[in-house]
């Protein structure tokens, strides 16, 4: 609620602020609003496995009995289905994010084509040696 | 409502957690839940690590508990700082008042239980 000065009487007065009525509804009415929210909704599922991970660590140092009761869960159906959209959102929001990287770090003489591209490279990297040492370590 | 002050005045140091997040997201975790949350549980892959004795080893060596204190906060940070301005974007004010609160606090609680947890193992 703003207050503007009555010049005549010198007495404040409420003033009522226009404000436009946005429907809830309004993140459906454009595709690039739509994928704002998929962005963001994406970091839930981001928090979500880091907490899985905390879990997961936590019935490790609970000693055997309780770290197999755990990943007995991990291995539930449900749960491997809950994994699967996570991994999806997870692989949105790495998207988002190397598309932000092009145009934070874009500028010349780079390009933010290039930036975005290295950063795939690298990831590919990263991800090929994260999965050998998963596998082999 | 000091401490609110005190966590508005740390913004700064939000944005960067929440841009070390975003990267850790980003490189880090897609290879590692597609590996320990699909292809093990559907058995695909059978890696020797993912038993209790060998996992109580790889976990208790420093520089693992080290990646794994990162890998798991600073998810934690990057999705607090942007669910905080998402709700804050719906304007309900008393609810923006406490939203730093809510969320810096509620990462930085998980930061200590990640921490004390790890050095326990």
């Amino acid at each position: 609620m703003a207050h503007s000065m009555n010049s005549i009487s010198g007495k404040t007065e409420a003033t009522k602020t226009y404000r436009r009525d946005i429907p809830n509804t309004w993140w459906l009415k454009k595709g690039s609003y739509f994928l704002f929210i998929l962005r963001e909704i994406s970091s839930v599922f981001v928090a979500l496995y880091a907490i899985f991970l905390l879990i997961q660590l936590c019935a490790l140092s609970g000693g055997q009995e309780r770290y197999e009761s755990t990943a007995a869960v991990f291995k539930s159906g449900w749960m491997i289905i809950l994994h699967v959209v996570i991994w999806v959102f997870v692989m949105y929001n790495m998207v988002t994010w190397f598309r932000i990287s092009g145009r934070i770090f874009g500028a010349k003489p780079l390009s933010p084509v290039l930036v975005t591209i290295s950063n795939y490279i690298i990831w590919l990297i990263v991800s090929i040696g994260i999965i050998f040492l998963l596998l082999k370590g | 409502m000091c401490l609110l002050k005190k966590i508005n005045a740390l913004e700064p140091l939000w944005w960067s957690l929440f841009g070390a997040g975003g990267m850790v997201a980003a490189f880090l975790l897609p290879a590692h839940i597609f590996i320990q949350g699909i292809a093990i549980p559907l058995g695909w892959v059978s890696p020797d690590m993912f038993n209790y004795s060998s996992l109580i080893g790889i976990v208790g060596n420093p520089i693992v508990k080290i990646y794994l204190f990162f890998m798991i906060i600073l998810p934690l940070y990057h999705a607090a700082h942007r669910i905080r301005l998402t709700l804050e974007d719906l304007r309900i004010e008393w609810l923006n008042h406490i939203l730093p609160l809510i969320f810096y606090g509620g990462a930085t609680g998980l930061t200590v239980v990640t921490l004390i947890v790890l050095i326990r193992i």
